[in-house]
């Protein structure tokens, strides 16, 4: 769960529909020649099922008893963090590998920035790390190549996750990330240079409004997440600063 | 009276293309559970009635043009091309293989028939790891190895169907089972009723279906 914390409330985004928002972005990303990259599907798909993990954690939400809100992905503990990538990586182990190692790749990677010196967690580095190792040598790759194309995956997810999570995207100075300047100005978020196919994106993105003051009990919580709400994105070119 | 059947509900509704209850009761069942999944050849039926399932699984060749709609609310498709597999044991795999531990699965008869009596197969053999209830406008089926309570009203129809033999004892019902035996193609238990305000079902060995038809179904 993704959690959004702004001055008119508090409001809580499934993993996967952050997933699914960060796979419409390079679905529609065509710089760098990525509408022909020969694994453009491949990676495409690694990110939106990148967080399928989290499905049934999101579907049955913990309450956090210090914020009365749901337990968010920050504050994951290593246990949970196998589960939810297993689940993610078995996903497409033995139909696309290659997927299944961009997913696996992106787990490490998110995870070591975090988390890598801490000892309650050598057990989930050491299993991903191993498993990594096993696709890219049954795939022939290199790790480069591997890089080459997770760079996609990550780079959407970062966007994708960063909209997600701050209101308040770029509010002072834009933000940079892989050579791009982004922002978020209301509900749309802008680029520069813009990388995408068309002028001007639109993107539904389902959301659920957190009560102030949060919930009691878990019950409580999980009828907060009845319906959702959507938020209409706009993704267009940043104008000058 | 004890009544335990809650926890035969409340995690995942699991629609396949057979048959759906009312629309009514599909869109209850899926705000009283936390993920709704639709077989590829339900899913289209389920946004027919304004249920968003948040899974898609199955070999796609069925959800036709949905897909597109349903991605554009965020639902999560999982191609499983396997045919070794029927799409309700590709959904209830992948629902174990995430965690969850109970579903309540509709659509499973009216269609073909070699359909029905495979899903009844599948059922029978998830129900070994997950709690797993099936569910129409008129009833209420839940795959029991352990002990069921339920709440009735006299008269209720209760049926008690093993999936393979059974064991058991019941309580509350006008023909009482004491340490009997059931078993398919040799003694099942069709047409039982409620005397009292409520039912026990005791399995000993093995498992039934333990189908209630509620005079008022709640």
């Amino acid at each position: 769960m993704i959690l959004q914390h702004a001055p008119e409330g508090t409001i809580a985004i499934r993993q996967d529909d952050h997933a699914a928002f960060a796979a419409f972005l390079l679905e529609h990303w065509s710089n760098n020649n990525f509408t022909k990259d020969p694994q453009r599907d491949q990676i495409i798909l690694a990110a939106r099922h990148h967080d399928v993990g989290w499905i049934a954690f999101d579907a049955m939400p913990r309450l956090d008893p210090v914020t009365c809100l749901p337990a968010d992905m920050t504050s994951v503990e290593p246990e949970d963090a196998l589960t939810i990538w297993r689940r993610a990586t078995a996903l497409h182990l033995e139909d696309d590998p290659f997927v299944a190692l961009l997913i696996t790749h992106h787990a490490y990677s998110i995870h070591e920035i975090a988390h890598k010196r801490q000892p309650a967690w050598k057990a989930f580095f050491t299993e991903f790390a191993q498993l990594r190792a096993e696709l890219r040598d049954a795939l022939g790759l290199d790790h480069p190549a591997i890089e080459r194309a997770y760079s996609y995956l990550r780079m959407a997810d970062w966007f994708s996750l960063q909209f997600c999570m701050r209101h308040d995207l770029g509010a002072e100075r834009p933000e940079h990330y892989a050579g791009y300047q982004f922002r978020r100005v209301a509900d749309t978020l802008q680029f520069k240079p813009y990388p995408f196919d068309l002028r001007s994106l639109s993107y539904s993105l389902p959301f659920f409004r957190m009560a102030d003051g949060g919930y009691r009990d878990e019950k409580q919580l999980r009828a907060a997440f009845d319906r959702p709400e959507m938020l209409n994105v706009t993704i267009e070119p940043m104008g000058r600063l | 009276m004890i009544d335990d059947t809650d926890r035969f509900a409340g995690e995942a509704l699991v629609a396949v293309a057979g048959v759906l209850p009312s629309p009514l009761l599909v869109a209850r069942l899926a705000r009283e559970h936390a993920l709704v999944v639709g077989t590829d050849g339900a899913a289209s039926r389920l946004l027919e009635i304004g249920v968003h399932p948040d899974v898609v699984i199955g070999d796609m060749d069925s959800v036709g043009d949905a897909a597109e709609r349903l991605a554009l609310t965020g639902t999560t498709f999982l191609h499983r091309p396997s045919q070794e597999a029927n799409d309700l044991d590709k959904a209830l795999t992948w629902l174990a293989g995430s965690g969850m531990t109970q579903a309540t699965v509709i659509g499973v008869g009216g269609g073909m028939i070699d359909h029905t009596l495979n899903n009844f197969s599948v059922l029978a053999r998830h129900a070994a790891t997950m709690r797993i209830a099936i569910r129409d406008d008129a009833s209420c089926g839940y795959f029991v190895g352990d002990r069921l309570r339920a709440r009735t009203h006299p008269g209720d129809r209760v049926s008690l169907i093993p999936t393979a033999s059974a064991r058991l004892t019941t309580h509350g019902l006008e023909w009482e089972l004491d340490d009997e035996k059931l078993q398919l193609g040799v003694r099942e238990g069709a047409s039982n009723r409620a005397v009292g305000d409520g039912i026990s079902i005791t399995v000993h060995e093995g498992m039934v279906v333990v189908v209630h038809y509620p005079a008022i179904m709640e």
